[in-house]
């Protein structure tokens, strides 16, 4: 008796490690599309965004990566997430005012001794195979918030380019705060998958519904269980982002959503594993 | 390539100089009123994130002492594709002191680096070396006994030839 409670208590320990596989009720059949937020997150060494980053991220056995994305003023699409280059680089000014050769000149200057450097989308997806990955780009526009129809034209070109000049996958997502930037791209190309990225729920849930957009891309703190579930009774694909701790890895799945974007990659690969 | 790679092997040897003269003399002469041998690790300073030192102390005249450091740190073990092939960071250089326990630092030196990269033209791994300078100003606290060597500096780093503000602390062991 005395050994079976001995046993009994050195067993407790890891049964209660044991991973719990969280039952989750999602449009993507129960499973979450594990991604890094601009590679590996705000928490890794390598520079958000940077090639070192993603590809790090694509390396791991997560599904895929988001990727901020920005417009040079020669019209190139480049991965970087600030408004003003001035942080996390040695440049400053937003990246619209700059040419990509200019661009290219500069570097993050996160890590002391390390030289990493903005992409080009073009030539980062030239060089890497994501036809099997899920890829989310969040698009940049004009930081003074500004529609400007002629400036979207010419992003919503420049992304076109992009994906007829590479071979994606179907889990291939473009996100935007702008129902009008959204609207004219789904006019050009309505097999894009487009997910609106809004101030609060219900507002993603009512511009989402007037748009006829894939999906709402929100920060996990400005959504409910009950707003998710409303979200998906209405069709939308759920992607979460701001999910910066292991805790908020936890949050994130409690919650339920088809997409989340970690900064916290392989702790929540490790849950969802 | 090779000019940076003869340069560093030059100020690697040259370090390397220092810290055998302060063998020597120790060997010849020992009128040390500290223990002339350090193992101590950085957080942050001139290694960047951090590293692992060993300091030697070839001059110690009344308050003044003079010796030279060589250290290793690193920043990712594995590459991005997440194999083992660690960045190496060699941060090396010289120092003076002045004071009793508690001590005034002045340092100077370089750090070599060899670090990862995605190759621009197809993206793989490829490593790259390049050669950094650095500079500390700060205290040190270190008994003429063996045993604690604390240290706080502030310990500006030029790379890229652009020059950052940072600082570094240690703790160690002192022989």
């Amino acid at each position: 008796m005395r050994y079976t409670t001995l046993f009994l208590a050195a067993a407790l320990p890891f049964s209660a490690c044991k991973k719990q596989e969280p039952d989750i009720q999602n449009l993507n059949g129960g499973r979450i599309v594990v991604m890094g937020h601009g590679g590996m997150g705000i928490h890794s060494t390598y520079p958000l965004d940077s090639p070192a980053g993603v590809l790090s991220c694509l390396s791991s056995d997560a599904d895929g990566s988001e990727i901020d994305v920005q417009l040079t003023s020669d019209s190139v699409l480049v991965a970087y997430h600030s408004g003003d280059l001035s942080e996390g680089t040695n440049m400053s000014g937003p990246v619209w005012r700059h040419t990509w050769a200019e661009i290219q000149q500069g570097r993050f200057t996160g890590v002391p001794y390390t030289d990493h450097h903005i992409m080009s989308l073009d030539a980062f997806f030239g060089h890497v195979d994501v036809h099997d990955r899920a890829i989310s780009l969040d698009i940049k526009l004009h930081p003074d918030g500004t529609p400007d129809a002629a400036y979207y034209g010419t992003f919503i070109n420049a992304i076109i380019r992009l994906v007829d000049s590479h071979s994606f996958s179907d889990r291939f997502y473009i996100e935007s705060q702008s129902p009008q930037f959204l609207s004219m791209l789904k006019e050009r190309r309505s097999d894009l998958k487009l997910f609106y990225y809004p101030p609060t729920f219900e507002d993603g849930l009512s511009t989402a519904q007037t748009l006829g957009v894939f999906g709402i891309s929100i920060d996990m703190n400005k959504i409910s269980a009950d707003q998710m579930a409303s979200a998906h009774a209405q069709g939308f694909w759920v992607a979460l982002w701001n999910a910066e701790s292991n805790s908020d890895n936890e949050e994130a799945i409690r919650l339920a959503p088809e997409i989340i974007q970690t900064d916290r990659l392989d702790h929540l690969i490790g849950l969802l594993d | 390539m090779i000019l940076r790679a003869v340069f560093g092997f030059i100020l690697g040897m040259f370090y390397i100089g220092l810290i055998a003269q302060g063998s020597r003399q120790h060997l010849v002469a020992d009128s040390s009123s500290v223990p002339r041998n350090t193992i101590y690790l950085e957080v942050l300073g001139a290694g960047g994130l951090g590293s692992l030192n060993y300091e030697r102390i070839f001059l110690d005249k009344s308050r003044f002492m003079a010796g030279a450091r060589i250290g290793v740190g690193s920043i990712h073990f594995t590459d991005f594709t997440r194999r083992f092939n660690p960045d190496l960071l060699f941060p090396a250089g010289v120092f003076l002191c002045y004071g009793k326990r508690i001590k005034a630092e002045l340092a100077g030196g370089t750090t070599i680096t060899s670090i990862v990269y995605p190759d621009p033209e197809d993206l793989k791994p490829a490593r790259r070396s390049e050669i950094h300078g650095w500079a500390a100003i700060g205290m040190r606290y270190q008994r003429s006994a063996n045993g604690l060597l604390l240290r706080l500096a502030y310990t500006p780093i030029i790379e890229f030839g652009v020059w950052r503000h940072w600082a570094g602390a240690s703790i160690g062991y002192a022989f």
